[in-house]
């Protein structure tokens, strides 16, 4: 593994886990482990249980099994702990009433409160911290209603960030971002995870996979079809067994970090 | 000063200094108003009675005034003031509660079948001879909110969508029940119909303070939650992330929600449009966070259905609830075509 290297136990391992909705079982004995300190990219064609994974990971799905998140089991974690520890970007936020921005980043401190006092100076400085990482400094006072689906995405993002969750779930999180947003999220997330925190992020863009994520997890049908380092893991025949597609590699490019890296298409 | 916050911030949220003032500015508004409008409840009538009097009857000195004026003071205006005031608030504040629990800004007691279950439970107290009707009322509104919520459960989950489009289906279903109770009821169909119109006249005081004691207990709930309301009102699954217990709260506030609409159902009939008119104007001035909308609706809630008694009064008693429809409907349709960035 790249990066610092993993911390055991306190990153987010899965025995032997089933889940799914009524009348569909997604996860039939799924067991994996997601190290801390890097940051795991999902991937997978579309129904293969990436969503599914992460909401059972944020407990909002239930399962039996065996979930350990960052050390303790996430059935034994009370609503409020759970809150501290996970933080979750979900899928096209609607956000539908009209919270101002600041309202909605400060919410993120929610799991932090205290006993029935206000927001603390603590938390306004966490927010507004989130609020730079996003560049949303502009637009603190304007209704979350009537933001665009990419500004509203970057709100949620900004949220989790004041979170300051020790596990970052994202589904998808750059689906509505343009590229510059895109590249600092990533880039924020790698940094998190280079301070040892855990990032699971789902992706459908390979090439974001291989430039920023430090190992790859590959699902189908609810089944771990490949998972490892980013380098092994993602090659030409495990993504044309995944997604039925052939697949090429061509060119070379420089990584951030000045490695090469080859960029990868279905053909 | 970690671990404090300013009082007027635990008070209002987290609001800007121009919003706070504009916040502050409201709620004298609304209380002036609500004075004014309580004094109005009081004074105006058939029989004049001078104001210092009429206040002094209302703290107790029951000498200010004639027995005859101190009587209908005492067991006639008062009461119903209360009556109303009571009633507006606990229907505003359910209809808060119920668009925040539904991420769903059109929802009140009426769009989940809450009120159809109480006036199916009504229509059959009176068809079955006009004993109980509140209790009556009270166990058709618990059985209406059972009955959409298994089948939100049953369909799919208590998602916004399954929960109001159950509601609908079951308040069709209960209302069809009332309708055919009507066809049945032969000389009773009067009574019926004067109930389901709801009126305030005749209310008593022991009456009215139950009903506010429901909108209370809704509130004190539903404020003391005010955060956590925030985090659900945002949607999916929202306020699970950030560690909120969801279920408990959810269920929590929609029996509480159920019983203060109930209790109001069963004492004054139908009333409707006040709990989604009087939130949808106080969230454009205030915004949508919770702690402060409940209070600036708890009072305007009283205040709208006041006016309203007060209306449908001085147009020769009318029932109430042909008032609140008929002002209610035009501002709702006003309120929709406005756009959908304010709702």
């Amino acid at each position: 593994m790249r990066g610092s290297p993993s911390v055991s136990g306190r990153g987010i391992q899965l025995d032997r886990v089933c889940a799914g909705y009524a009348g569909r079982r997604v996860f039939d004995g799924i067991s994996a482990e997601f190290p801390s300190g890097a940051l795991t990219m999902l991937l997978g064609p579309n129904g293969s249980g990436k969503s599914t994974l992460l909401r059972l990971l944020g407990g909002a799905l239930p399962f039996s099994g065996n979930v350990v998140l960052a050390g303790r089991s996430l059935r034994r974690l009370s609503s409020g702990q759970r809150g501290k520890l996970v933080g979750m970007v979900s899928q096209s936020p609607s956000l539908s009433f009209p919270f101002t921005v600041e309202e909605v980043v400060l919410l993120g401190r929610l799991p932090h409160r205290k006993f029935l006092s206000g927001w603390t100076t603590e938390d306004r400085g966490c927010a507004m911290e989130a609020v730079r990482e996003m560049e949303l400094g502009e637009m603190l006072s304007r209704r979350v209603s009537s933001l665009s689906g990419g500004e509203k995405q970057r709100v949620l993002i900004a949220q989790v960030i004041a979170q300051q969750p020790e596990v970052f779930l994202l589904d998808e999180p750059s689906s509505a971002l343009d590229p510059r947003y895109t590249l600092r999220l990533f880039r924020f997330l790698r940094k998190c995870a280079r301070e040892g925190a855990t990032v699971v992020a789902a992706v459908h863009d390979i090439n974001l996979a291989a430039e920023y994520a430090d190992s790859v997890c590959f699902l189908k049908n609810g089944r771990i079809e490949a998972f490892g380092d980013v380098e092994e893991a993602l090659n030409d025949s495990v993504l044309s067994s995944v997604y039925d597609v052939p697949f090429a590699s061509f060119g070379a490019d420089l990584r951030e970090d000045g490695r090469w890296r080859r960029v990868w298409r279905a053909v | 000063m970690s671990g404090s916050a300013a009082p007027a911030e635990w008070l209002f949220g987290m609001r800007r200094s121009g919003e706070r003032s504009r916040t502050c500015v409201l709620f004298l508004g609304l209380f002036l108003l609500l004075g004014g409008a309580a004094l109005w409840r009081l004074l105006a009538g058939d029989m004049e009675i001078p104001f210092p009097g009429a206040l002094r009857v209302v703290l107790g000195f029951e000498h200010a005034l004639t027995p005859q004026q101190a009587l209908v003071i005492r067991a006639v205006r008062l009461p119903r003031l209360l009556a109303s005031l009571g009633a507006g608030a606990s229907l505003a504040v359910s209809g808060v509660v119920l668009q925040g629990i539904l991420v769903n800004p059109l929802a009140e007691p009426y769009t989940l079948g809450i009120a159809s279950g109480a006036a199916l439970g009504a229509s059959l107290g009176i068809f079955l001879g006009g004993a109980w009707i509140p209790a009556a009322a009270f166990a058709g509104a618990l059985a209406a909110l059972f009955f959409s919520l298994l089948l939100a459960w049953r369909s799919g989950g208590f998602s916004p969508l399954h929960m109001v489009l159950s509601g609908i289906v079951i308040g069709s279903v209960l209302s069809a029940g009332v309708t055919l109770l009507k066809a049945l009821a032969g000389e009773r169909v009067a009574a019926i119909v004067l109930w389901l119109m709801g009126s305030f006249s005749g209310a008593s005081v022991e009456g009215a303070f139950s009903v506010a004691a429901g909108g209370f207990a809704l509130f004190a709930a539903a404020w003391w939650w005010g955060r956590d309301l925030d985090a659900i009102s945002l949607g999916e699954n929202r306020a699970v992330y950030l560690g909120v217990e969801e279920r408990r709260i959810k269920g929590t506030l929609l029996v509480l929600a159920s019983l203060a609409t109930a209790l109001t159902v069963a004492s004054h009939g139908i009333i409707g449009f006040v709990g989604l008119v009087g939130p949808h104007l106080l969230r454009m001035a205030l915004g949508p966070s919770h702690r402060v909308l409940l209070t600036a609706s708890f009072l305007g809630g009283a205040l709208l259905l006041t006016v309203a008694d007060g209306v449908a009064r001085s147009l020769g008693e009318l029932p109430v609830g042909v008032v609140t429809s008929l002002a209610g409907g035009p501002v709702f349709c006003w309120i929709l075509l406005r756009g959908r960035e304010n709702v």
